[in-house]
């Protein structure tokens, strides 16, 4: 006999009805169109290493970190064996300038050269020759003692300016007083001596005037990385999941599609320096990921219960319900919300120390305790299911390396910009075949003591 | 082959929820974009059709809660006792039921709550049990057990006011 449900399906199934001819011909269209594909790791991964390497090209050969007179005299020399000393880099370049200027006058032994803004400029005095003294002095006692001190620095400095305070007329007077107050603002921090090795003068016959050519060294002083012997840094990043082999989520019944995601993560880091060189580092951080996965059904959802009730599903969750529709399904999607917990240490090595920029490596290895906090199952075309995993709580060893890019900020703080990768030595799942590795880029400020 | 083959069903399966051809089609739409972009992830497992209407049903759905900002609250759950008569598979007499024409049906569905509708839709036609219904739905069993009873009471009501009518 049939039921009222019979008949009501009867009339629905035996009525023809159909959707018109252009619903194909949209479909078709859409079906057309290329696919957007997920293009954030391609634009995240180049877009983050540019930012590492813009900032270090910067903050090396630019001025972005640094005030401009502090930089300025990086556009005219180049670095030599001596990393206090540079030199012009092409002092013919600017003579054309320095005769505009013509504020040489004719005597040789009164030139001091001095930078202002983008160019070299002179003045006049006659005290030349103690200067040229004086600074072969300073290089005889740099050449004793290259790794000076800042305050040796500034000491040979205020002998030099101390020479010049001796004009032999107002006029002089006037110029080096100014020139020593252009030498102060021009350089301030930045170059406290000048050698100058030579100066030629050479005839320009055609504007009937002189050239001056000098052979000119300056002695930079950037802000050098503090050498403290104590770093901590807190550090925030993100990181990229994934595995390197194929995931089985609920054992080898369910073989599953390797999938990865983005995530975030945040910890602190304590580092020792050992000698300029080489530290000692250790890390504490915290990375919530979601990890991605694809399961096809396979007749054994028997062998699923054992481990799918060690899943506390939410109250609504119906076993039987969810069996049947992953058997119809075919497809169940899982979302597994992770938290791993590290602890490392590591060995740290200066690879290039520059006045105010360092690039490390560090290579080390820790434990990391994985604790997985809410699954989420989708079946195809079906509701959501959400559950904690009281079983994925365990612990395992994992190995790290990283690349470091440390810029000075104050005497006090260094930016810290790091990326790296950390390999697990162990799988969480039921099987082995499972090898997850997180790919970070942490940016931390780091304080030193 | 496959939009052939299956746009009158599924066309069908859409059709008893949206009840208005141009929403149909677009839900349509979606459906079969979503059938082609996930064929690859169909492990030949369990009814291919079935597969197909499930994702029907569940894109149907979402329309429909979208479109009528639906929701089913749980204050739906008290049954009075004058539904219970109508808790029998066979609430309407077979006669009245069966000269219901497929238009006059798809009015009456049409017509009832929302709330009604959509229990009525999955319980009645594609023939889900409460659990399901309650878990797709997001309510509980109690609350689908007594919308389906009211809507087989409206249902009731409509096919008398039919069978007047059609005496007169």
């Amino acid at each position: 006999m049939k039921s009222n449900r019979d008949i009501i399906k009867h009339k629905i199934d035996s009525h023809e009805q159909i959707p018109s001819d252009q619903l194909w011909i949209r479909i078709e269209q859409t079906l057309d169109k290329p696919k957007r594909r997920p293009v954030f790791f391609w634009i995240w991964f180049p877009l983050s290493m540019l930012t590492l390497i813009g900032g270090f090209y910067l903050g090396h050969y630019g001025n972005l970190f640094t005030n401009s007179a502090v930089n300025q005299p990086m556009n005219f020399v180049e670095e030599t064996d001596d990393k206090n000393s540079v030199k012009l880099k092409n002092s013919d370049s600017m003579q054309e300038f320095w005769d505009e200027e013509d504020l040489v006058k004719s005597n040789k032994d009164s030139i001091v050269i001095l930078n202002n803004e983008n160019v070299l400029m002179y003045e006049v005095c006659e005290k030349v020759t103690v200067l040229k003294n004086k600074i072969k002095d300073n290089k005889e006692h740099n050449s004793r003692s290259p790794e000076r001190t800042k305050s040796n620095k500034s000491q040979s400095k205020g002998k030099i300016v101390e020479e010049f305070q001796e004009p032999t007329s107002q006029v002089q007077n006037e110029k080096v007083s100014r020139g020593i107050d252009k030498l102060n603002n021009s350089f301030g921090e930045v170059v406290d001596e000048f050698v100058v090795d030579e100066i030629l003068i050479v005839e320009d016959k055609e504007k009937n005037k002189r050239k001056i050519k000098p052979n000119v060294q300056g002695s930079i002083n950037e802000p050098e990385l503090e050498k403290a012997k104590f770093y901590i840094t807190p550090f925030i990043g993100t990181n990229y999941y994934g595995s390197f082999q194929k995931a089985t989520l609920f054992g080898s019944y369910f073989p599953a599609e390797n999938t990865s995601s983005f995530g975030s993560g945040y910890g602190v880091s304590v580092r020792y320096m050992i000698n300029n060189r080489v530290g000692v580092r250790a890390n504490f951080s915290m990375s919530h990921t979601v990890h991605k996965s694809s399961l096809s059904y396979i007749n054994y959802i028997d062998f699923m219960l054992p481990n799918i009730t060690n899943l506390n599903f939410d109250e609504s969750f119906d076993f039987e319900s969810f069996k049947n529709q992953f058997e119809e399904s075919g497809q169940l999607n899982a979302k597994q919300k992770m938290r791993l917990l590290h602890f490392d240490t590591e060995g740290y090595f200066v690879i290039k120390s520059f006045n105010s920029h360092q690039l490390s490596v560090s290579i080390g290895g820790g434990v990391t305790t994985l604790n997985q906090q809410n699954v989420e199952l989708q079946l195809n075309g079906f509701e959501s299911f959400s559950a904690r995993n009281s079983l994925l709580k365990k612990s395992f060893m994992s190995f790290n390396t990283n690349l470091f890019y440390n810029y000075i900020l104050t005497e006090r703080f260094d930016i810290e910009a790091s990326t790296g990768i950390r390999y697990f030595m162990g799988s969480y799942n039921f099987t082995t075949d499972f090898k997850p590795y997180l790919w970070y880029l942490n940016l931390g400020l780091s304080y030193k003591l | 082959l496959l939009y052939e083959a299956y746009y009158a069903t599924l066309y069908k399966v859409c059709y008893k929820y949206i009840q208005h051809h141009e929403n149909t089609e677009d839900v349509l739409h979606d459906v079969f974009i979503e059938i082609f972009n996930s064929i690859s992830s169909y492990k030949y497992h369990g009814s291919f059709e079935g597969w197909m209407k499930r994702i029907a049903t569940f894109k149907s759905i979402d329309f429909f809660k979208t479109k009528n900002k639906f929701k089913i609250t749980d204050e739906d759950t008290l049954i009075d006792s004058n539904h219970s008569h109508n808790e029998s598979e066979n609430f309407i007499d077979h006669q009245h039921l069966e000269a219901l024409s497929y238009d006059d049906l798809m009015k009456i569905i049409e017509t009832m709550p929302n709330q009604y509708q959509m229990v009525f839709c999955l319980y009645e036609i594609d023939g889900l049990k409460h659990a399901e219904i309650a878990e797709i739905l997001g309510i509980k069993e109690g609350t689908s057990k007594s919308n389906l009873l009211r809507g087989r009471e409206f249902l009731k009501k409509k096919l008398m006011d039919f069978s007047k009518i059609n005496q007169l």
